[in-house]
């Protein structure tokens, strides 16, 4: 199996949200990547965080379980967790993980970062 | 301006001293306004050392979850100082809450003090 | 595997590189289970009971109460010549054989697939002294499985919310079947079952005798390592109430068995 097969670049969008533009497979071998980014966004301010997901290859359950992590930390941090670009069957994952409660699920980038900027909570 | 909402019916306790049980009068109400006050009867009762730690409810009004959660921080913390703690006066309600919750499996229920403090 | 178009294969790129798309996606889609809403146990095996599973949500570590912790616990296979997928298909064609007595796992007849419940028969320690273990019975739902791994996710009222995944792989050389854990006690009474009353150590032994166990198949002798990573130390006070939503699969052991307990007048029926 691979190691790490992932990229995963930092965009600020707002002065609040950052954007994850992840490029690849999100797999329990991501997470070096993936908190390595969300330590850069958080040091530059980020209050809502984006999970773009278009050109996510392919995320088997480790990678759910680091989505798990990485939220724990985020909402550790009063910070929100978003994310947009999934395809059907990975939309269906985050509903059986049930994470589609805890993660806002949005059709594109506008809309989460709409979504960012309102206050209060994602439910 | 203090802001913080406040219960109407605080939890109190009141430490007294019966050979080498210790007891804490319990009154009022054990919810998540209680944590500070259970945080520092179990202190105080802790300081005098004893064998046994006895928790009087037969003057607490009412408990919640949260209040479920507290007891159990006190079980953890006795254990940790290896005092073997005991419950009275639980209303029949909050019995069967012990029950269900299988909080009985971890702590004696007593219907008195008389019989809590005649245990062995 | 045939293409239907006649597409050049370029030298640069690997002939695997250009699979039939759709039927390689189709099969990435098949590891994962179908979302269910409340679980159905469609078929529940000699030994098992459903009464709580049916019904129920399946739950991640976000609606449990305690501590989050990444548990890991792995065998190195030494010298074994079989992939890591023949030991994972070995696993979990035989899975049921490696679990202790005190936790007992019972396969539906489709086994380790995604959909599929796997139904636990279990003892839960309850206090030292008082002698028995409780017994539960409850289950967990395959979510995910791969060639050379599945994952299970916990349901309502079970003593963990999260999952746990299995997986044999390679690395440094070798082959390394592991067992790991993402999870939270479910309520305090778990919790502190697990920090307090043993909980922990009788974790530590289940998943030690299932590694020793299939690693013995093997002819493999070797010790289990374990890491344990604290995710998040603070408790989950939103979720505090699920100690009455777990009331009830206790009340339905309760009902089941005749624990020891201080009964009015003294007790008459407690141990010394």
């Amino acid at each position: 199996m691979p190691k790490s097969n992932v990229t995963v670049s930092v965009r600020k969008v707002t002065p609040t949200t950052s954007v994850f533009d992840i490029d690849g497979e999100v797999t329990g071998y991501a997470e070096e990547v993936l908190m390595d980014a969300y330590n850069r966004a958080s040091m530059q301010g980020a209050k809502n965080i984006a999970l773009n997901f278009i050109d996510l290859d392919y995320m088997n359950s480790s990678g759910i379980g680091l989505l798990v992590t990485l939220l724990v930390r985020i909402q550790r941090q009063k910070q929100k967790l978003l994310a947009f670009g999934l395809s059907e069957h990975y939309k269906q994952i985050f509903e059986l993980t049930r994470l589609n409660e805890a993660i806002g699920i949005y059709e594109t980038e506008e809309e989460a970062v709409r979504a960012g900027a309102e206050v209060g909570t994602v439910r | 301006m203090n802001l913080q909402p406040v219960s109407a019916n605080p939890l109190v306790a009141i430490l007294r001293q019966a050979d080498a049980t210790t007891i804490l009068d319990l009154s009022g109400e054990i919810d998540g306004f209680a944590d500070e006050a259970m945080d520092d009867a179990y202190m105080r009762a802790a300081a005098t050392n004893p064998q046994r730690l006895l928790l009087n409810f037969a003057a607490v009004d009412y408990i919640n979850s949260t209040g479920i959660a507290l007891i159990v921080a006190v079980l953890a913390k006795a254990r940790r100082d290896k005092i073997t703690l005991l419950t009275c006066g639980l209303s029949e309600h909050y019995q069967e809450m012990f029950r269900i919750t299988r909080l009985s499996d971890f702590i004696p229920v007593f219907p008195d003090e008389e019989s809590a403090l005649a245990a062995p | 595997m045939a293409d239907e178009q006649d597409k050049p294969v370029s030298k640069e790129v690997p002939e695997q590189e250009h699979p039939n798309e759709d039927a390689m996606q189709q099969a990435e889609r098949d590891h994962w289970a179908r979302p269910m809403g409340h679980i159905r146990a469609d078929e529940v095996p000699p030994g098992a009971s459903s009464a709580n599973i049916e019904g129920r949500d399946v739950v991640n570590p976000t609606h449990g109460f305690g501590q989050l912790w990444r548990r890991t616990y792995r065998i190195r296979l030494k010298d074994v010549q079989s992939a890591p997928a023949e030991v994972m298909k070995y696993w979990k064609d035989h899975f049921p054989e490696f679990q202790p007595d005190e936790n007992r796992f019972l396969p539906t007849s489709d086994g380790v697939q995604p959909g599929e419940l796997v139904f636990i028969d279990a003892k839960l320690i309850n206090a030292p002294g008082l002698g028995n273990l409780t017994p539960m019975t409850s289950g967990v739902m395959v979510i995910y499985a791969d060639d050379e791994s599945f994952t299970v996710m916990t349901p309502e009222g079970f003593p963990v919310s999260g999952f746990n995944t299995f997986s044999v792989y390679e690395e440094d050389g070798g082959i390394f079947a592991q067992v790991q854990g993402l999870e939270r006690a479910t309520d305090p009474i778990y919790e502190f079952g697990y920090r307090f009353m043993g909980g922990e150590t009788k974790q530590d032994r289940t998943w030690t005798h299932v590694l020793k166990s299939l690693a013995a198949r093997y002819g493999i002798d070797e010790d289990v390592e374990h890491t344990k990573t604290c995710l998040d130390p603070s408790l989950q006070w939103q979720n505090v109430g699920n100690v009455w939503k777990n009331a009830f699969v206790r009340t339905t052991l309760y009902k089941a068995t005749t624990p020891v307990r201080w009964l009015f007048g003294g007790g008459s029926d407690k141990k010394p």
